[in-house]
């Protein structure tokens, strides 16, 4: 049984599952730049920003930073976070800052275009809340299983359907395993964000394993649907 | 990551255009040719290069707003020794000029065309405008442009003090002031003129029904609504008893008496030029095709009461200055802006 083989409607449908796959592919590129405020495709700091700092001062030096007034607004939240987060340091100094770069949007009756209603800054409560090192508990969770839920029967789809392609059998096993392993070492690498800003290593290196993987196996299913996909890795025993 | 380089890079450069709106620069090209302030667009412009600057931002989201939510306005700037000049043009497909009209009822009353939206403000019976706002010494404003005098409400409260409006427009500290240059289609424009005004730190609605919003000072001249004392009638009407016009010039303003019949409309707003610092700036307007061309005249450094305070003074020509613009299409607060500080620098 070949991917070749089957009725046309059936490689219609293999390739229209690649099409999605790739397209799905970009657009969580597009996501990567868009969420860390970078125009790199690899930027270790904007990484480290979204999953591996503090959530409020990474996102003021990231993708919120042409809000900010100037740096030192930053390390006034910094050095409130180091203190322990103490109610009088907020009243003092932090409620300023929140409140002059942050709350127009940040509340939850904001009006304005790029109201954010979900994530507040206009109480103590609401900052302590959003101050959290690495991904805050609901969003980490709710990333995990998605990612793990979805990317994973992506994967095994994808595995699948290239076990029934003519390449070559080292790479019908490589690839699944490769994108495995770096869905693995991404999604350890929120959890250990928490801790630990080593983590952007392991978020940037299985990210590109997984992505490299997927599209990979997405663009070689979908051209051995239709063309004769050259035999490397190893002899297809079918062929 | 590597096998989707291309998309990455397409990507990064689409969002690296959308990015760069935050840092535009207008260049004012120096002129010895002066152009006619008269909203048409002669030669003397075609020495100054167009910055584009996408407005997109809205403050609140009126129930009774169906104005642009976008639109694209064009900068161009020019100045000689002692002048700046500037063509600005906007899309807006719709010129607005019917601001609070009276009109005559079948019952013989008179009742002025209001629709305020649930935030009080009006956006069906109003006018265009557009404003510039410079920097002159607020924190944040070279950074975060206008959104560093913008000031939401949380609660229906800024800073404790109730505020019914989405928003109010003050500077963080005392001593801290925007220049602001309000161009309004019927208050200000049939007479030639922005509204030179100004924005400072005052929450005090006591002091200032617009908060940190102010008219420059002036020795005369100006707007009024052209309310009777009782406010059932209007004030005035034209020496000739015409009817149908959405302003009348206070030069030729006479007390209303009425002879009109229903469906007659008398203007809403008496206009004469602003005396003074509030009349800085010379403009001449055309609404034609969908868009705005609005060109303004102002002296590089004005004098005057208080200038250093209320006016952008352009006395250092190797300085950027930065500024924000928002396009206000027949709405009286809501407004759409860009994000972020434009800059003017002055070409040699």
């Amino acid at each position: 049984m070949r991917l070749k083989c089957l009725p046309v409607g059936g490689r219609l449908a293999v390739s229209l599952f690649s099409l999605t796959v790739l397209y799905a592919l970009a657009s969580s590129m597009l996501l990567i730049i868009y969420s860390t405020g970078s125009t790199a495709m690899v930027d270790l700091e904007a990484v480290k920003n979204k999953y591996a700092r503090n959530m409020l001062t990474g996102a003021m030096w990231g993708s919120m930073y042409e809000h900010v007034t100037e740096d030192e607004s930053i390390r006034i939240v910094e050095r409130w976070i180091a203190a322990g987060k103490p109610r009088a340091l907020y009243d003092a100094e932090v409620a300023a800052v929140m409140k002059e770069d942050c709350t127009n949007c940040h509340s939850r009756t904001s009006t304005m275009s790029r109201a954010m209603p979900s994530i507040p800054l206009t109480s103590y409560e609401d900052v302590v809340a959003s101050s959290t090192q690495g991904l805050p508990d609901g969003k980490l969770l709710k990333g995990l299983h998605f990612h793990l839920f979805g990317i994973g029967t992506t994967l095994v789809a994808l595995g699948l359907l290239l076990a029934f392609s003519g390449l070559g059998g080292f790479w019908k096993a490589v690839l699944p395993l490769a994108g495995f392993a770096g869905l693995w070492l991404d999604t350890t690498g929120w959890i250990v964000g928490r801790f630990s800003e080593a983590s952007a290593y392991m978020i940037v290196s299985g990210g590109a394993l997984m992505s490299s993987a997927i599209g990979a196996m997405a663009v070689l299913v979908l051209l051995d649907c239709w063309i004769r996909v050259p035999v490397i890795g190893g002899e297809d025993d079918d062929r | 990551m590597r096998l989707d380089r291309f998309t990455a890079t397409v990507v990064a450069a689409v969002l690296a255009c959308g990015a760069g709106a935050s840092a535009q620069e207008l260049v004012s090209a120096r002129t010895s040719a002066t152009p006619e302030i008269d909203g048409m667009i002669d030669a003397a412009w075609d020495a100054a290069t167009p910055t584009a600057v996408t407005v997109d931002q809205h403050p609140y989201k009126s129930n009774t707003y169906d104005g642009v939510m976008k639109s694209t306005v064009t900068l161009r700037a020019l100045h000689d020794d002692a002048t700046l000049y500037m063509l600005i043009q906007w899309d807006d497909p719709t010129q607005s000029l019917e601001r609070f009209p009276w009109v005559k009822q079948e019952d013989g009353a008179w009742k002025q065309r209001k629709n305020p939206d649930d935030t009080g403000h009006e956006n069906t019976f109003y006018e265009d405008k557009f404003a510039v706002l410079w920097d002159i010494n607020a924190r944040g404003f070279a950074k975060k442009g206008c959104a560093a005098a913008c000031h939401m409400a949380e609660g229906g409260m800024i800073d404790g003090i109730e505020a019914k409006s989405p928003g109010r427009k003050f500077t963080v500290a005392e001593g801290q002031t925007i220049d602001m240059w309000h161009w309004k289609s019927v208050r200000s424009q049939p007479v030639g003129m922005f509204d030179d005004q100004y924005i400072d730190h005052n929450t005090d609605a006591a002091k200032s029904g617009g908060w940190g919003r102010h008219g420059d000072s002036k020795t005369g001249g100006g707007y009024s609504n052209n309310v009777s004392e009782d406010k059932k009638t209007p004030a005035f009407m034209s020496a000739d008893g015409s009817t149908g016009a959405f302003w009348l010039a206070k030069a030729d303003a006479v007390p209303f008496s009425d002879s009109f019949k229903p469906g007659d409309v008398l203007p809403g707003i008496v206009v004469s030029p602003f005396e003074g610092s509030r009349g800085d700036i010379a403009s001449a307007a055309v609404w034609a095709d969908g868009k705005w061309t609005v060109e303004l005249r102002r002296a590089l450094v004005t004098g005057g009461d208080n200038a250093a305070a209320q006016d952008v003074q352009f006395s250092d020509l190797s300085k950027t200055y930065p500024f924000g613009v928002a396009v206000f299409d027949n709405a009286a607060i809501d407004h759409t802006y860009h994000e972020g500080a434009l800059t003017l620098k002055f070409g040699g």
